[in-house]
């Protein structure tokens, strides 16, 4: 069997040696390409699920005020809610339809019955909208009780059913980033703290602005959705440390803890205290809802600083997983241009130089006169020293 | 007769001690909203940028049960500043407080206090009748059944303490220079 010649296998030997460094780093680079159309997915759906949260948010400031309102008589606090009200309810529609949409282009087959069902809900609100303006027309003797109650429940219903929507919707998030997926959670736990501050808020609105005692079955209530709260804040500070959130947002956290547990503090005597509540209160609901407001915007000013770290974060995996791509791409090029570098060489250094002594001694045979070599006659090398000895055999024949 | 009159005379008896215990209740329920809105205050005031310390000092001058609701804001934070809660027992430890409380009890001491704090950017709170007309910048009134927030921006600009729009929506707004001013 004819044996390959040395130029044959020295290009096979390099070229097989540049195909698997060139193998290896473009597996690497199809992983990181991977994981970067992943981190990409993760980041657009970190600002979607902003856009759902803050949308949840909205319907709950408006929930404490449809509530409140209509259980409220003056004319002065009646104006004041309704210029709220509307106000909330254009951010409300602005915010939820903006989700819903592009939760909607996402196309993700298990979301289809909860986005189905938060349509409907949220067009029921919109029907309740309509009789709760209808009501405000009348004198509140006239207003039918139950109509407040339906607002109450269907608008948590809503709110509920988006948590649990914005939640199928990172579960497909949640083998990325172990960091992103506790922020997540974080965010999800202060969703819960927020809704259920609300529904406190509320609650206390209606009494405040009916000046009535709370029934036994609302004190339960109120110790209740107080109870989920403060759990919600013990669970959200240790998923902010684990989730490498807490640099950034322990300022604005206990700022918004604060604030929380001094206007609980404000009406626990009053409302959370059995048989204590004591009338008429020495505050109305209007006051009562400038200062639950108030207290709402230190959870929103703890929510963006959240939202802001996430985003950053987001943004950070998804430069890494560029210069993972970059990184790779640069190896890949230094790699083959080595192996370039090396069969050029090989060819020009070692090849060709035999090639023209082959030559040399063919002519030689043939009795032609022949240098030997000409410009590797000075190398100092194995080709060098094979020139100088054939040029030694040349000079004694 | 005597048993329907000694009835009687219990029931008055008994109506007065219900009352008073539900006067009573409502006076502690007014402390802790009072105390409640201390934070507010904290929240929505901005201090000098050269008084600004890590801690936020609310100090009460006199003897009141009402720090004791103050203390429930004790550890807490405002603006990401730590809140201490602490009596102040004379003029020279008022000063460097940022907010200080003036029980009833310090009614007579006041005159003297507002003119050792002039130009201090110390915050004055008090449930003192007329205190906003006597130089102090924020009392705890009454108007009908109900709280009434008295502010006198005056006397918190000559202090340099900047109120936001946020707290001027809970407040009734009241003008009164400085006592002293007139002078």
């Amino acid at each position: 069997m004819r044996q390959p010649s040395l130029r044959l296998t020295l290009t096979l030997a390099i070229g097989s040696l540049a195909l698997l460094a060139a193998l290896l780093v473009l597996r690497d680079m199809y992983v990181g390409w991977q994981r970067l159309e992943r981190v990409e997915a993760l980041r657009e759906a970190t600002l979607l699920g902003d856009g759902l949260f803050d949308a949840t948010e909205k319907i709950s400031v408006e929930r404490d005020i449809g509530y409140s309102i209509l259980h409220a008589s003056g004319k002065d606090i009646v104006g004041d809610l309704s210029r709220r009200l509307l106000q909330s309810r254009r951010d409300t529609d602005q915010l939820f339809r903006d989700s819903m949409g592009s939760l909607s282009a996402y196309g993700m087959a298990d979301l289809n019955m909860k986005l189905k069902k938060a349509e409907e809900q949220f067009a029921s609100l919109q029907d309740l909208r309509g009789k709760i303006d209808a009501a405000m027309a009348l004198p509140i003797a006239q207003r039918d009780r139950a109509l407040s109650q339906r607002w109450f429940k269907d608008s948590t219903a809503l709110i509920m059913n988006l948590q649990e929507l914005w939640m199928d919707f990172a579960r497909h998030y949640t083998d990325i980033d172990v960091f992103m997926t506790l922020r997540m959670r974080f965010k999800h736990i202060l969703g819960i703290i927020m809704d259920y501050s609300g529904r406190q808020r509320s609650l206390i609105g209606r009494l405040f602005a009916e000046n009535v005692d709370p029934t036994p079955e609302e004190q339960a209530d109120l110790l209740r959705w107080a109870g989920v709260a403060e759990n919600g804040w013990v669970i959200g500070g240790t998923l902010a440390d684990q989730g490498g959130l807490a640099p950034g947002i322990t300022p604005y956290f206990n700022d918004a803890l604060s604030h929380y547990f001094t206007i609980h503090d404000m009406v626990q005597g009053i409302f959370y205290v059995p048989g204590a509540a004591t009338r008429p209160y020495p505050i109305s609901v209007e006051f009562w809802l400038d200062l639950a407001t108030q207290a709402n915007d230190s959870l929103s000013a703890l929510k963006d600083a959240a939202m802001t770290q996430s985003r950053d974060y987001a943004e950070k995996l998804e430069m890494q997983a560029r210069l993972f791509l970059l990184y790779h791409a640069v190896l890949l090029f230094v790699a083959l241009s080595l192996c370039l570098y090396a069969l050029r060489t090989v060819r020009r250094r070692v090849l060709h130089p035999l090639r023209d002594l082959a030559d040399a001694l063919a002519d030689a045979a043939e009795g032609k006169p022949v240098t030997f070599i000409s410009a590797d006659g000075n190398r100092n090398d194995e080709i060098g020293a094979l020139a100088r000895a054939l040029r030694a055999l040349q000079r004694k024949t | 007769m005597r048993l329907s009159l000694g009835l009687a005379l219990l029931m008055l008896v008994a109506g007065f001690t219900v009352s008073a215990r539900a006067q009573e209740a409502l006076q502690l329920h007014e402390q802790e909203i009072e105390a409640g809105l201390i934070y507010n205050f904290l929240k929505y005031i901005t201090w000098p940028s050269e008084t600004s310390r890590a801690d936020v000092a609310v100090c009460v001058y006199g003897e009141d049960s009402f720090i004791n609701y103050l203390q429930l804001m004790a550890g807490r934070t405002v603006n990401q500043r730590r809140i201490t809660v602490r009596s102040a027992r004379d003029f020279p430890a008022a000063e460097s407080c940022d907010l200080l409380f003036i029980n009833t009890s310090g009614k007579d001491q006041w005159p003297q206090m507002m003119r050792f704090l002039r130009g201090k950017p110390v915050l004055t709170v008090s449930t003192i009748d007329g205190f906003t007309d006597k130089g102090g910048m924020i009392e705890f009134g009454r108007k009908g059944s109900r709280i009434q927030v008295l502010l006198n921006v005056d006397a918190a600009q000559a202090a340099r303490l900047h109120v936001e729009d946020r707290l001027l929506k809970l407040v009734t707004v009241t003008h009164a220079p400085l006592p002293d001013e007139g002078r």
